[in-house]
């Protein structure tokens, strides 16, 4: 074909192209998955039997606000890769921000357990903590932005799937908030930590298979 | 370009034919090989400034939109071209040992030979939709193309073919 024939192919496909477009497919396919895990925590794990107690608790926002912080970063990374010419910038550095300060929580309530706390701290009271099991709310979520990444254009492919992948970490440990019941800081630092940063690195591999145009 | 973005198909044309002639030298300055090489990739990155037009933020400078997709479809079409030559010693094997009285044999051998004379996109989205049958959107599934890439590719390798082996319109079969 010549290319002025392709110009003119083009030209017939020129319909309109609304603003935004990138902010609010990306804003649809988190509310949409995140909505999906918060009914797969709630129908698979359950409410925290004591759900109506720990809401008026800091512990249940601290982990809400970890989780939602580290979705809002890794969002805004994400929609700035998603132009071709997006580059990260400085702002970057901003993501290591929630995990800093749930870590130094940790490290402060560390300090004043005695030494056969600090193992119940760390690994929780009700069992073994699970990052893969919280990880695995992170799916949907994943595979949906996914899909809206390859609608645009992004050149910073491993990248661009770290910042997915982490995203959809977060809300997957976001929806997992509603279960549960350990309210240490140890444990959240630890295994809220993990779980995010388990779709991150799945992200960051596959970032260059999957978003590639 | 922002009156292509609403929909004014004479302004998006303009943009997208003056553009073809900045990109033409952006290519042909960085890539060092032939002019039919340099145009495949001007369309490549066309269709990429087109279909994915909404990844241009009206508040931002035109240029390094334009580049970082340009720059983005030059490397993707070394790496496809890189795995294409060092795939195509194993098919010619294959047409050695083909035998050579039968036409049944020769038949595909020459489609093959000339099918090689083609880009690898070209090749593989003829090979998919003519030879092996698929529907257009089976391609785009497969190869990860989007569909209107895979119709402008076929449609360009037959339009060579043509050229090269006796004229005619490519789509008289249809």
């Amino acid at each position: 074909m010549q290319t002025n024939e392709l110009l003119d192919a083009l030209a017939l496909d020129a319909t309109p192209k609304p603003r935004s477009e990138i902010k609010t497919l990306l804003a649809f396919a988190v509310v949409g998955g995140l909505l999906v895990a918060m009914i797969g925590v709630v129908l698979t794990f359950g409410l925290r039997p004591d759900f109506w107690e720990a809401v008026v608790q800091p512990p249940f926002w601290i982990k809400a606000g970890m989780t939602c912080a580290t979705l809002l970063i890794a969002l805004a990374i994400t929609s700035t890769l998603a132009r071709p010419e997006g580059k990260p910038g400085q702002g970057i550095w901003l993501i290591v921000l929630p995990f800093v300060i749930v870590a130094a929580l940790a490290l402060f309530e560390l300090s004043f357990a005695s030494p056969d706390q600090r193992m119940a701290l760390w690994l929780g009271s009700t069992g073994h903590p699970y990052p893969l099991a919280i990880s695995s709310y992170s799916v949907p979520v994943f595979a949906v932005l996914v899909l809206a990444m390859r609608q645009f254009a992004p050149t910073r492919l491993r990248l661009a799937g770290f910042a997915v992948g982490l995203a959809a970490g977060a809300v997957g440990a976001g929806a997992y908030v509603l279960h549960c019941q350990e309210d240490s800081m140890t444990f959240v630092a630890s295994w809220y930590g993990l779980a995010m940063l388990i779709p991150a690195a799945v992200g960051a591999l596959l970032g260059p298979r999957l978003l590639r145009w | 370009m922002l009156a292509g973005l609403d929909g004014d198909a004479a302004a998006h044309r303009a943009v997208l034919a003056a553009l073809s002639v900045r990109l033409r030298a952006y290519f042909s300055r960085r890539m060092g090989t032939g002019a039919a090489d340099v145009e495949d990739v001007v369309q490549d990155a066309l269709i990429a400034i087109h279909t994915r037009r909404t990844t241009y933020d009206r508040t931002q400078p035109f240029a390094p939109w334009v580049f970082a997709i340009a720059r983005y479809k030059m490397i993707d079409h070394f790496r496809k071209n890189r795995i294409g030559r060092a795939s195509v010693p194993i098919d010619d094997v294959d047409d050695l040992f083909t035998d050579d009285e039968s036409d049944a044999a020769t038949a595909p051998m020459d489609l093959a030979r000339l099918l090689a004379t083609l880009p690898d996109k070209q090749r593989e989205t003829i090979r998919l939709t003519r030879i092996d049958g698929l529907s257009v959107t089976e391609v785009a599934a497969r190869t990860g193309l989007s569909e209107s890439d895979v119709k402008v590719s076929v449609h360009r390798g037959l339009k060579t073919l043509m050229g090269k082996f006796g004229g005619g319109n490519p789509h008289a079969d249809q």
